[in-house]
């Protein structure tokens, strides 16, 4: 089967491909959903390789749909004014009378032809159904009328996306017509709104079947890209140092592995941040760019914190090879800002990234997508071999926890700190708990943070 | 004796149908008749074949057909239907 993109990275790995060439698309979503959003991108796609669309919007006038996306990355009034995108707004007169329910749909099936002909449109939208359902839904014919118009547009060789509101219900004669169908939800849970889609079914061709969270960003609709197979990410020889020098000693001499996971967990105030801050200098002193996501304190925060213990990050910063986000997990749209990470990232291609810590997220959330969306993320920066340190926060003694072991299996190295008291005083310790492929020191070592930062001491303590 | 003559606006009407299918034929004859019967010199009937005028389903906004088109007395007013029933017709032209 022939796609053609939905000009959403994510959508056409979740659709194997994209949409199907020639065919018909519906896509179904309550109000504020993203379905306009998908359904001009896809034109839009299809506008940047020459190919002419058709927007017949039922709902919005030309201004009115400009002016809404006119803050988008995507410019739809300059491909309005090259004639690469026609948008054609049907009115509907409010002054209507119905006589009877004997009228067909034809008045627009000629409308659309004229405009094909006239346009050499290869995609078209129409948006939606269920302004055109309220309008005129009220015979029981009238959905045959909207399958007779699929059926039609299928015959004209366009590649069709149509949207439909949850009133038609999603099992109506017209979803049944189309070839492929994607539900778009958006819901709140826990006082979080959060965006989903599923492809609900696609004839003839495999597709994924998840669901999968997605934003509506200036870029448009950024949903999730799709683990490609966790098992599959090429594993690079190439060491990386950690930047504490009797650490890389406990590694062989060498460090970590580059593009590898590196988790480093232990309770609050053991140094976690500051093996990431060294980490992070590193990179950065070789020249190499790096990124440090933040979720609990403020990008002025770490930087103070880190410059008393000899890291001064700020001239990295200034460079332009690293940038620090700060992000509020307890802030509006939490999944939204875990994809803006993705995003963000793509844009610096960063050799290495922090993520501290991981755990502020799901600690206060039962929602088992905001893990998976997690291990999405440490996924996908394996995918594009940027070595992780994600900072795990404990709250106990014990280690990890047995549900965490989805994101442990993508875990090369484990680093544990912890908090040491005796009568006399309180010390630190660190050891390795696990770093596959490659011979490991398997001691536990006390280490001090000084004003030079991370010294590991190699001798037991008292 | 015309009691008609005279006695209300004047109805400037436009029937919109595509091709000369049976629907199409009814609606024209139906409202041709009204119009004869019920306005006599009050009215002009423009019929418009959207096969022949694609065009104007565009500009005119034309969903679905047949739709009668009044333009005036205004505000305009569309009725949509087969237009075979003439007590509906003249409710939605609100002829009186």
């Amino acid at each position: 089967m022939e796609k053609v993109t939905t000009g959403i990275k994510g959508l056409d790995n979740i659709l194997h491909g994209g949409l199907p060439k020639s065919e018909a698309t519906y896509v179904i979503g309550n109000a504020g959903s993203g379905k306009t959003m998908l359904a001009l991108q896809f034109l839009y796609a299809g506008a940047s390789q020459n190919e002419n669309g058709l927007m017949v919007s039922f709902e919005e006038t030309q201004k009115d749909l400009l002016d809404d996306y006119a803050n988008m990355d995507m410019d739809l009034a300059s491909m309005v004014d090259s004639g690469l995108l026609t948008i054609d707004y049907v009115f509907f007169e409010e002054n209507t009378y119905t006589e009877s329910e004997h009228f067909s749909l034809d008045g627009l099936l000629i409308r659309l032809d004229y405009l094909l002909n006239k346009t050499g449109a290869k995609r078209i939208v129409l948006d939606s159904f269920k302004a055109l359902f309220e309008r005129f839904g009220g015979p029981v014919n009238f959905r045959m009328e909207l399958s007779r118009l699929i059926k039609w547009l299928k015959e004209k060789g366009v590649t069709t996306v149509i949207t439909g509101g949850e009133s038609e219900g999603t099992l109506g004669v017209e979803a049944y017509v189309a070839d492929c169908v994607i539900l778009l939800d958006q819901r709140v849970m826990g006082q979080l709104s959060t965006r989903r889609m599923r492809v609900h079914k696609y004839r003839g061709t495999s597709h994924e079947t998840d669901e999968f969270p997605f934003i509506l960003s200036k870029a448009g609709f950024v949903v999730t890209p799709i683990n490609t197979s966790n098992l599959d990410h090429k594993a690079l020889d190439t060491r990386i140092s950690t930047g504490i020098e009797s650490l890389d000693t406990m590694f062989g001499g060498k460090g970590f592995f580059k593009g590898s996971s590196i988790l480093v967990s232990g309770q609050a105030g053991c140094g976690k941040s500051s093996m990431a801050a060294s980490f992070i200098h590193e990179v950065c002193s070789n020249g190499q760019k790096a990124m440090m996501f933040q979720f609990e304190e403020s990008r002025q925060q770490i930087i103070r914190n880190m410059s008393s213990i000899g890291l001064d990050l700020e001239p990295f910063i200034d460079q332009g090879l690293l940038e620090i986000h700060s992000v509020r997990p307890t802030n509006f749209g939490l999944e939204g800002h875990l994809l803006n990470m993705i995003h963000a990232v793509d844009r610096f291609e960063p050799t290495a990234v922090t993520l501290d810590p991981i755990t502020s997220f799901w600690n206060k959330d039962e929602d088992y997508g905001i893990k998976s969306l997690m291990t999405r993320i440490i996924d996908h920066l394996k995918s594009k071999q940027i070595t992780g340190m994600f900072l795990h926060l404990m709250h106990g003694e014990n280690t990890f926890e047995a549900e965490d072991t989805l994101i442990s299996s993508l875990i090369d190295t484990w680093v544990a700190l912890r908090n040491r008291e005796t009568d006399a005083s309180r010390y630190r310790e660190l050891y390795i708990v696990k770093s596959r492929g490659m011979a490991h020191d398997h001691s536990i070592h006390t280490f001090k943070i000084t004003d030079n930062g991370f010294a590991i001491d190699r001798k037991d303590y008292e | 004796m015309n009691k008609k003559l005279g006695a209300g606006p004047f109805y400037h009407l436009e029937l919109y149908v595509s091709g000369d299918s049976f629907v199409s034929q009814r609606a024209v004859e139906s409202v041709q008749a009204l119009c004869e019967e019920e306005l006599e010199d009050r009215y002009d009937l423009t019929i418009i074949d959207l096969q022949k005028e694609p065009e104007k389903a565009v500009s005119e906004n034309i969903v679905v057909v047949p739709t009668l088109y009044r333009r005036s007395p205004e505000p305009g007013r569309q009725v949509i239907g087969d237009l075979q029933n003439r007590e509906r017709l003249k409710r939605g032209l609100e002829i009186t």
